[in-house]
């Protein structure tokens, strides 16, 4: 069961809802545990006995965190926090990068003589590991850095843990921001009845019109062993791609939200018109923004940010871009995906302390604007070749024609390799593109849907959910962040 | 130059919209005492030549918020703060959601019936989307012969009675005024397929009804299973769930076995299923005729073709539709000869060339079919279309056995007759299209001859 199983809609989520506010608010305890409770039967669902891993980490960060405040001992508290990090770590590094280091390590010592091949172990990544640790991590770091106090209740704390909305791909929620609204439980609203509904459909529309629509191209483009000679292929295949991702992504972001809206909770906003941004820290202002900012929190600014001169904040930069990439998945090309962003990262740094370039938005505001949302977004889009391609001769291909090194313009061999229905493709690509700014600039789609009155709401809302059925192709394209 | 608007605690600045964290670097640039040189904290660079641009230099613009928003241009103000969410949402009533939800429900359903009925189903009868337009007219068909106020006689079985039947020409033959002769049948289809017309055909109530049973409507379903004939079952049952309406169902379900029931979206959870199948290539060829000028559409010659029920033709097309060119007519004799002794005798050993006596599904269909048309007051032909002579000459002692104790098994209802055209001995090698396809010529001696049973029949 995931997001868009209909059993997920016609009875996970309304027996939630039901089961959730048939009691009341001076039963918050009672409310927890059913949230507790339903998430569990939510994550069994999606990752069945994995969910053991899920208990582990919960317990381990319930008890360092309470350890870690009880104590006035310095040392302690860094014990406990080492053991919080080791087990949650250790959970990661086992289930997902320990095929990856093994083969990692065979591939470089294979070519000394007579070493052993090691066997790797083909453990299956489960749903939602590099969420819900991230996010129990973040748990204990704050309450070791005194930033938060632990919470008093463990249900509270394994409901925060587990909340089936944003369990299996995030967002990822700060520990404070959850507990100060399950601490005061609301009564069942109608206006976040409808909103949750809005952002459900809207979320939707995203991922079964949108994102895997373009799937279908994605994948028929970047078979492994084409030749991408073609730039027209290759350009189209990265935006395809890139608008694939986001939709797949954001989409289920917005699931996550509007079902937790019914609840009464609010989750943080992971993105904000990701392809509207002008330079590339623009973008990571606006792209994946909990995973950014949890990155940025927890791993930039402990590692020296920007506070001890340039070379160190390369140094850190680097180092979370690359953890970053890889936090995404065992590979190497997420690795690259990351160094090349924090590449361009610092050239977008030291670009943007030019004179020059200051001088000239100062005096070309809009044409610099312009200017530098085509570069920030070619990037954008460059980059999502490292992040879709796995096979690397054919990677290093695909970047060189995307630069347009020995690669063609040929647009009739570009539509015959498209699949069948590529004329529609195209026009949700458009539709997508023209309604993502749209989105931007009447403050989130989203949300104005959610002030119309009932008649355009109805149209709007009824159409899109009319055409998330008809027009989702027959193979079921999974979330792309469920595989990290 | 004035400054940033700082919370009372600073740890927030207002950005001229929002509060936002304030930069912990926030203060006024060291200057040297010339103001020809600025201090980056690290080492001393040339200032810029206007004081109120040295925030620039310091933290770029990309870094808008921490700027003194009066120095900003609005433009970049703009960029820097796109995409900014306004969450303001009003108080929803009781009445407000009923409304929201009714208009969903309504729009929902109004959206999807355009979609299937303005935009599918027009693609799926001109062979757009699908092999054959012919998939598609069943329905459509039995609801034009049932406002026909005349005598109708309907032909319904495979592609040996639809290259068998020519209407307009047994309406000829016949002679009757306000007699039309329909021809429905389907190619690939089989009693197992066919039945799913039943109660469709009950309802339009014609007279006669020519249904096919030749030898090779008697296989059993089981023992010929495999991933053709499952796409065929989809292909058929997926757009008859399209165009069935709630009174067309019936008993035949229960012939049906599961894995094909699961291809019918009969109910609510699986009902935009078929729609769903069909619709993005039914929107990529709107958009391509729309946008190119452009269409997969076979010409209206065409065998495939088949008119829109609002079409001006369709009346005429159920009588007489476009047949295939037969490609053995442009041979020369010997290369006829030499595909007919080839291809014809080989026919011979095809599975359902060899039917069984009962027990099988399609034999559950043709009783279910038989009995009910019966019931229903309608005159049921039991039809065996013609088959090649030189097929005949290698069938084995005893093969059609099972089809003539069908035959009989059947006739013996109330309300049937048998109409046996394959032992004519009048059937010729030019009058075929193929083994078991009548060609033009086959077709024309096929409407004579039936024509002047159907009047003796009728005459009765």
């Amino acid at each position: 069961m995931d997001f868009t199983s209909i059993e997920y809609y016609i009875l996970f989520l309304p027996i939630s809802i039901i089961i959730y506010f048939s009691l009341s608010t001076k039963e918050k305890n009672y409310r927890i545990i059913s949230l507790v409770t339903l998430s569990y039967i939510f994550f069994w669902f999606a990752s069945g006995w994995y969910f053991f891993l899920l208990i582990i980490s919960t317990c381990t960060d319930w008890f360092a965190g309470k350890k870690i405040y009880s104590t006035d001992n310095i040392k302690l508290k860094k014990n406990w926090l080492k053991f919080s990090l080791l087990v949650n770590l250790g959970l990661l590094a086992t289930f997902k990068y320990l095929d990856f280091i093994i083969a990692s390590l065979n591939f470089l010592t294979l070519k000394l003589p007579s070493s052993p091949e090691l066997g790797t172990i083909g453990l299956i990544l489960p749903v939602g590991i590099s969420f819900y640790t991230f996010q129990t991590i973040s748990y204990t770091i704050d309450i070791y850095r005194g930033k938060s106090k632990p919470y008093s209740s463990f249900m509270d704390f394994a409901c925060y843990a587990s909340f089936f909305p944003q369990l299996v791909a995030g967002p990822i929620v700060r520990s404070g921001e959850f507990l100060e609204q399950i601490d005061n439980p609301k009564e069942f609203s109608l206006t976040s009845f409808r909103l949750g509904i809005t952002l459900i459909i809207y979320g939707l529309s995203k991922k079964l019109i949108v994102a895997d629509n373009l799937a279908l191209h994605v994948n028929e483009i970047f078979v492994p062993g084409t030749p991408l000679d073609n730039i027209l292929l290759v350009w189209w295949g990265s935006l395809c791609f890139g608008i694939q991702i986001y939709c797949d992504f954001s989409g289920y972001t917005d699931i996550a939200l509007g079902s937790a809206r019914i609840l009464g909770i609010e989750l943080p906003e992971n993105f904000k018109t990701p392809y509207s941004a002008t330079s590339l820290r623009d973008f990571w202002r606006r792209w994946h923004i909990s995973l950014s900012t949890w990155l940025r929190d927890y791993l930039y600014i402990p590692l020296g940010g920007n506070r001890h001169g340039h070379n160190k904040m390369i140094i850190a930069l680097m180092t979370t871009m690359i953890l970053g990439g890889l936090w995404h998945g065992a590979s190497w090309n997420f690795m690259l995906w990351g160094f090349i962003h924090g590449i361009l990262l610092i050239s977008n740094h030291v670009i943007s302390l030019n004179k020059y370039i200051i001088t000239s938005y100062l005096q070309f505001p809009r044409t610099m604007i312009v200017l530098s949302w085509l570069i920030t977004q070619f990037f954008v889009f460059f980059t999502w070749l490292v992040f879709r391609i796995e096979d690397t001769s054919m990677l290093i291909r695909s970047m060189k024609t995307f630069i347009g090194i020995d690669g063609y313009f040929d647009f009739s061999e570009f539509v015959n390799t498209l699949p069948e229905v590529k004329i529609l493709t195209g026009f949700i690509l458009i539709c997508f593109i023209l309604l993502h700014f749209l989105s931007g600039y009447i403050g989130g789609g989203k949300y104005w849907l959610s002030r119309q009155n009932p008649l355009i709401w109805g149209v709007i809302c009824g159409v899109s959910l009319c055409l998330c059925i008809l027009l989702r192709p027959s193979e079921t394209v999974d979330f792309i962040y469920f595989r990290f | 130059m004035s400054t940033g608007i700082i919370s009372p605690d600073g740890k927030f600045m207002w950005t001229g919209d929002d509060w936002i964290p304030s930069p912990p670097d926030y203060s006024d640039p060291i200057l040297s005492p010339d103001d020809k040189f600025m201090w980056t904290g690290k080492k001393w660079i040339p200032a810029p030549p206007d004081k109120s641009q040295i925030k620039w230099n310091r933290h770029s613009w990309v870094n808008l918020e921490i700027m003194n928003m009066d120095m900003v241009p609005s433009q970049l103000k703009n960029a820097r703060l796109f995409g900014k969410y306004n969450k303001n949402y009003s108080k929803i009533n009781l009445n407000n959601i009923l409304a929201s939800f009714a208009a969903v429900s309504i729009t929902f359903f109004i959206t999807s019936i355009m979609i299937s009925s303005q935009l599918i189903q027009p693609l799926l009868y001109d062979a757009s989307l699908v092999r054959t337009g012919r998939y598609a007219l069943t329905y459509d068909a039995w609801d034009t012969i049932a406002e026909e106020d005349g005598f109708s006689i309907v032909a319904i079985g495979s592609s040996m009675m639809q290259y068998a039947v020519n209407g307009s020409c047994v309406e000829n033959q016949l002679n009757i005024e306000d007699t039309f002769v329909y021809n429905l049948a389907i190619p690939g289809s089989m009693p197992y397929m066919e039945m799913i017309q039943t109660e469709a055909a009950v309802n339009a109530n014609p007279d006669i009804i020519l249904l096919e049973l030749g030898p090779n409507s008697l296989w059993d379903i089981y023992e010929y299973d495999s991933q053709s004939l499952t796409d065929y079952y989809k292909l058929r049952l997926g757009i008859i769930s399209l165009m069935i309406d709630d009174e067309d169902k019936g008993d035949w379900q229960n012939i049906l076995r599961d894995s094909e029931k699961s291809f019918m979206d009969l109910d609510l959870l699986k009902y935009y299923n078929s729609e769903g199948d069909y619709a993005n290539e039914a929107f990529e060829e709107t958009l391509r005729r729309l946008i190119l000028d452009k269409s997969l559409a076979p010409r209206e010659t065409s065998a495939a073709f088949v008119p829109n029920p609002s079409n001006e033709n369709w009346h005429d097309y159920l009588r007489t539709q476009n047949w295939l060119y037969s490609k053995l007519e442009r041979m020369s004799v010997e290369e006829r000869s030499n595909w007919e002794n080839e291809t014809v005798v080989n026919a011979v050993l095809y599975g359902v060339n060899r039917p069984l006596f009962n027990g099988t599904l399609n034999h559950d269909a043709l009783e279910y079919m038989v009995d009910r048309f019966s019931k229903s007051g309608i005159k049921v032909i039991l039809t065996s279309p013609p088959l090649h002579p030189l097929l005949l000459d290698q069938l084995d002692p005893g093969q059609y056995d099972g089809q003539n104790a069908t035959l009989d098994r059947l006739s013996s209802i109330d309300n049937v007759e048998v109409l046996n055209f394959i032992w004519k001995d009048i059937w010729k090698d030019e009058d075929f299209y193929d083994h078991n396809h009548l060609d033009r010529h086959g077709r024309n001696t096929f409407c004579q001859l039936l024509a002047s049973e159907l009047i003796d029949i009728i005459g009765e």
